[in-house]
């Protein structure tokens, strides 16, 4: 196949299965952006301290580009951030001489892997990190040390965190790649001072990224529902890949292990789970075509084999896209959040579960209990929620809310489910004359605290 | 005479050896039989004596009779059927199952009316989302067609289990090429005492057994074409019957570890079959699973059974209870087996038994399997096994002075077999199937059915909440289907302290707690918690006995803690 139809294919195609998500919501008449990371960008983009939850904030040059407050921006860029990854990673394998079915596979896995689509459907800031990454794998691989030393440098002041993953991802490209470190020695110097001045910058603007490590609940497959996870079928071919490509070699060794390692700490963290699928999809995609080429005793077993690979890869994506369309909120979720926002003054906050934290911020202008990010800042609020929501003392309660001032409780479906298990605080709200109930919907009600 | 020759040379025809020697007038019984026609019986009597063959066909039928006596494959059905009568006259001691199976039926009850599971059941613990395999229920839902529900759920997995008897000889008869030796095997198996353990369970269990190990046969039979299309039919059953399928899985992970070891070639055809077998199953299970994966993380392994179940797992048996249940001579022999296996001879059947077999009982050991299932697989496993070294001692025997002593020599084995194992088999069986709610239970569930409102919860011990449900229909606070249930440890407790209590507000509390106003108190959970009545029942304000029947009785609470 010609090159240009070949690029033309993979534009074509990375760009429908990102747009999925957000067409699918489109014509179910809901165009508001899925809940995630996205909204915290947007509603920090231009600071330095986050006044609403009264947390630093990393340095990020996103934070003075006017350009990234508009929501069509917001859409666009992560779409065309992922186009670029595709393509990129396709030149990558080009210049490496791989086989030209095993380039095929590994982008399709790509393109198709739960982790690249959240990555790429919204704006998150180690998206925008891990396609930088990749262009200056690509000059380093066509020799452009001078210009990928340069690019290297924005990545920091983009997000400290992924540039350190950056780093690592690239030092092991230099490894796997056999390239001499000596050549490639003013690059390393260059990336390793980016990293620590934009570290020296973080901690110059009172954000000490050591002591704020975003650690996130262990999760690994999408395939169990989460939002943020690898396909069970592309990890097993991952699996049978690096046994294939096993080779022996104290050198070699340390690699493999480092990359297992990386493997079980992804689980801990997303963006870490965006950078190594882009290894794990190499290996997968030779695990593939070796299956598929392999002269296999049973005929019969390596079609059904080959089938089952295909229709899990192709179901676990289907179902991805189908439940990431699915996602809050929708316009009776935006109606609660927008009374809420009428309703309240500006130093009350809200109670709900974390995974709403982001959404309640950018709509109701009020700071939420918890977010996504207080298992970094506020561990010890994690664990007070657990008192808050299985006891049922109305005064060990109360305490906790005033201590807060959290005035609003807002239950949408899944915290529900939640407070139902506990079996705590809803009883008290359904049963106490200190909660009034102030809006319901389909979707999610919303009561008031009163003292 | 005419009638006695009629009734054998019928059996005869049923069977699938034919008699030696033409015998026509056996076609004209078979006839005769079939149409019930007198005019042919007159017929063949005339046409008997008309060629003189009515004595000489007497002679070589009872011949015939002999010979096909002489076959295993008759008196391996014959054990299947004596095995199976046994069971059923057991099974039927009591109208009603162990706990478990109320379960069962209601998801049977629930695909014959709706043409699904249940999946979001309504009643267990006040309602919750089910987890399950589907394919038994479908299986038992088909038979239930053209019997009573409670009439299949009976007879077919009893069918199963005696089924086991026919499938260990036919695995034996492979390893060991030897119908005497296979036909012991699969006698012993017949009558080991855990298979006798769920002989009132309507559970998966049975089917999942042959399952298995029909796929372990198959196995060894994989360089025949049509085997490989039997294994992956049983594969793909037994995937949508059992997460059980993961223990074969880890087995054949075992077998391939053992072959590694000790330097045998790994066929390929046996690794491709692994290969696709193991990605099948981890895929189905996480679909099936997925809910319990976000639930529990990896804890969804022990099943989030609660820790002090888990804690009480080895405490059912003692050491030497379980190595009776497993029975003591196929394990001697197994055992043995394992020792010529690894250091005299290598047979690569057997080897994949030990790695099942070990599988199984690390699974067990730390507690990722339920500890009855286990001793189920283990059990089958060394009988089968055992069967090698049958062969080799009979083989050794047949070259020493003792040759001639040899049928001795089994009968005595025989014997010690039936001391060992046969009793306490009909033992365990007698007993398990009388562990099942009595008559008064049900009377007292009926009748809160019918007069309890439609939303109520009934409380009662965890083995009960299937009866809860499926007799009186309402929701329970606790049963064993622990999957998708948080703090579950809690529940237990909970439901313990209402039973062991003897202040009313904590009693009062959790019935709060789980929005339950009734509470069941039955011979069993007297016996489970030691006590004769609720301690706090005395006070009829706030504990009202509603209804009872015997020693069965439904309290309802009346107040509330505001």
């Amino acid at each position: 196949m010609r090159e240009s139809i070949k690029i033309t294919l993979i534009i074509i195609i990375s760009g429908i299965i990102l747009i999925l998500p957000n067409t699918i919501r489109a014509l179910n008449n809901n165009q508001y952006m899925i809940n995630s990371d996205s909204y915290y960008t947007l509603r920090t983009y231009n600071q330095q301290f986050d006044g609403l939850q009264q947390r630093p904030l990393p340095f990020s040059i996103f934070h003075y580009i006017p350009l990234f407050e508009n929501i069509v921006i917001a859409r666009v860029l992560p779409l065309l951030l992922g186009i670029m990854t595709a393509l990129l990673s396709y030149f990558i394998l080009r210049k490496h001489n791989m086989p030209e079915k095993n380039i095929n596979a590994i982008i399709i896995l790509l393109i198709v892997s739960p982790i690249f689509i959240y990555t790429f459907s919204e704006l998150k800031l180690y998206a925008v990190a891990l396609a930088l990454t990749l262009l200056c794998i690509l000059l380093l691989s066509y020799k452009k040390i001078a210009l990928a030393s340069i690019l290297f440098i924005i990545i920091p002041l983009i997000d400290i965190y992924a540039s350190i993953l950056s780093l690592v991802f690239v030092f092991i490209y230099i490894a796997l790649s056999n390239k001499s470190l000596k050549n490639n020695l003013i690059f390393i110097l260059i990336a390793l001072i980016s990293v620590a001045a934009a570290i020296g910058i973080n901690y110059f603007f009172n954000y000490p990224i050591f002591k704020y490590i975003p650690i996130e609940s262990p999760n690994l497959l999408s395939d169990t529902g989460i939002k943020n996870g690898f396909s069970f079928s592309s990890l097993i071919l991952s699996l049978i890949g690096l046994i294939l490509l096993w080779e022996k070699g104290l050198k070699n060794i340390i690699i493999y292990v480092s990359f297992i390692l990386i493997l079980v700490l992804s689980m801990f963290s997303t963006s870490l789970k965006a950078y190594i699928n882009m290894i794990l999809i190499i290996f997968a995609g030779f695990a593939f075509i070796y299956l598929n080429r392999r002269k296999w005793s049973i005929q019969l077993i390596k079609r059904v084999t080959i089938l089952l690979i295909i229709c899990s890869i192709l179901f676990t994506t289907i179902l991805f896209i189908t439940k990431t369309s699915n996602l809050a909120p929708d316009a009776d979720y935006v109606d609660a959040m927008l009374f809420i926002k009428k309703q309240s003054n500006p130093e009350e906050k809200i109670l709900s579960s974390p995974d709403n934290g982001f959404m309640l911020q950018y709509y109701t202008d009020r700071a939420t209990y918890l977010d996504d990010k207080s298992s970094m800042f506020d561990k010890e609020l994690l664990i007070e929620l657990s008192n808050l929501t299985s006891s049922r003392n109305l005064e060990r309660t109360e305490n906790i809310l005033r201590k807060n001032n959290l005035r609003y409780v807002f239950i949408d479906k899944d915290f529900k489910q939640f407070l139902e298990q506990e079996e705590g605080l809803l009883y008290i709200i359904e049963t106490s004359n200190k909660f009034t109930n102030i809006y319901k919907s389909n979707k999610a009600e919303v009561w008031l605290y009163t003292e | 005479m005419g009638v006695l020759n009629i009734s054998f040379c019928t059996v005869f025809k049923l069977g699938s050896h034919s008699i030696r020697g033409r015998c026509y007038f056996e076609l004209l019984l078979v006839d005769n039989v079939i149409y019930g026609s007198l005019a042919s019986v007159k017929n063949f009597f005339n046409q008997a004596i008309y060629r003189n063959t009515f004595k000489s066909c007497s002679l070589s039928s009872m011949m015939g009779f002999k010979k096909l006596f002489r076959s295993t494959e008759m008196w391996i059905l014959i054990i299947f059927l004596v095995v199976l009568t046994i069971r059923l006259f057991i099974a039927f001691q009591s109208e009603f199952f162990n706990y478990d199976t109320y379960y069962t039926l209601r998801q049977v009850e629930s695909v014959k009316s709706t043409g699904l599971p249940l999946y979001n059941d309504p009643l267990s613990y006040g309602g919750k989302q089910q987890i399950l395999a589907p394919f038994y229920y479908y299986f038992l839902a088909f038979f239930s067609l053209f019997m009573p529900l409670t009439l299949a759920a009976k007879i077919i997995p009893n069918i199963f289990a005696s089924f086991i008897v026919i499938l260990t000889y036919i695995i034996a008869l492979r390893i060991t090429k030897s119908q005497r030796t296979a036909l012991l095997t699969g006698f012993m198996s017949g009558f080991i005492p855990i298979i006798f353990n769920n002989i009132n369970k309507a559970g998966n269990d049975y089917l999942s057994i042959i399952l298995v190990f029909g796929i372990i046969y198959c196995m060894f039979r994989i360089n025949e074409r049509k085997y490989i299309d039997y294994t992956l039919i049983l594969i793909f059953i037994l995937v949508l019957t059992s997460p059980l399928a993961l223990i074969l899985i880890l087995g054949l992970l075992f077998y391939l570890l053992l072959l590694k070891l000790e330097d045998q070639q790994v066929e390929m055809k046996e690794l491709e079959i692994i290969l696709f077998f193991a990605f099948l199953a981890f895929w189905v299970n996480l679909l099936l699973y997925k809910n319990a994966f976000l639930s529990h993380g990896l804890m969804v392994i022990w099943q989030n059974i609660p820790s002090s179940i888990i804690s009480d797992f080895f405490s059912q048996l003692t050491l030497l209870e379980a190595i009776l249940t497993i029975s003591l001579i196929p394990l001697l022999l197994g055992l043995y087996a394992f020792y010529i296996n690894f250091h005299l001879e290598k047979n690569k059947e057997v080897m994949l038994l030990t790695g099942f077999a070990i599988s199984t009982f690390l699974l067990m050991w730390f507690r990722l399997l339920d500890f009855i299932t286990s001793l189920m697989f283990m059990s089958i496993a060394l009988v089968i096994i055992a069967s090698y070294s049958i062969k080799k001692i009979s083989n050794t025997v047949e070259k020493t002075k003792f040759h001639k002593q040899s049928k001795i020599l089994i009968v005595i084995l025989i014997i010690i077999f039936a001391a060992t194992s046969i009793y306490p088999a009909l033992i365990i069986g007698m007993d398990k199937s009388s562990q099942v709610p009595s008559e008064d239970d049900l009377i007292v569930l009926e009748w809160a059915y019918e007069n309890t409102p439609q939303n109520s919860v009934i409380a009662s011990t965890v083995d009960e909440g299937n009866i809860v449900t499926h007799i009186a229909k309402r929701k329970n606070i606790m049963d064993n289907n622990y999957l998708l249930t948080q703090n579950i440890d809690q529940r237990l407790k909970d439901v313990d302290t209402l039973y062991q209590t003897k202040f009313q507000i904590d009693a009062v509390s959790i019935l709060n707690k789980y929005k339950s106003k009734y509470i069941l108190l039955t011979d069993y959970a007297r016996k489970k918690y030691n006590i004769d009545d609720l301690s706090y029942s005395g006070n009829e304000e706030c504990f009202q006995r509603i209804f009872y029947s015997n020693n069965s009785t439904l309290y309802l609470a009346k107040c509330k803690i505001r």
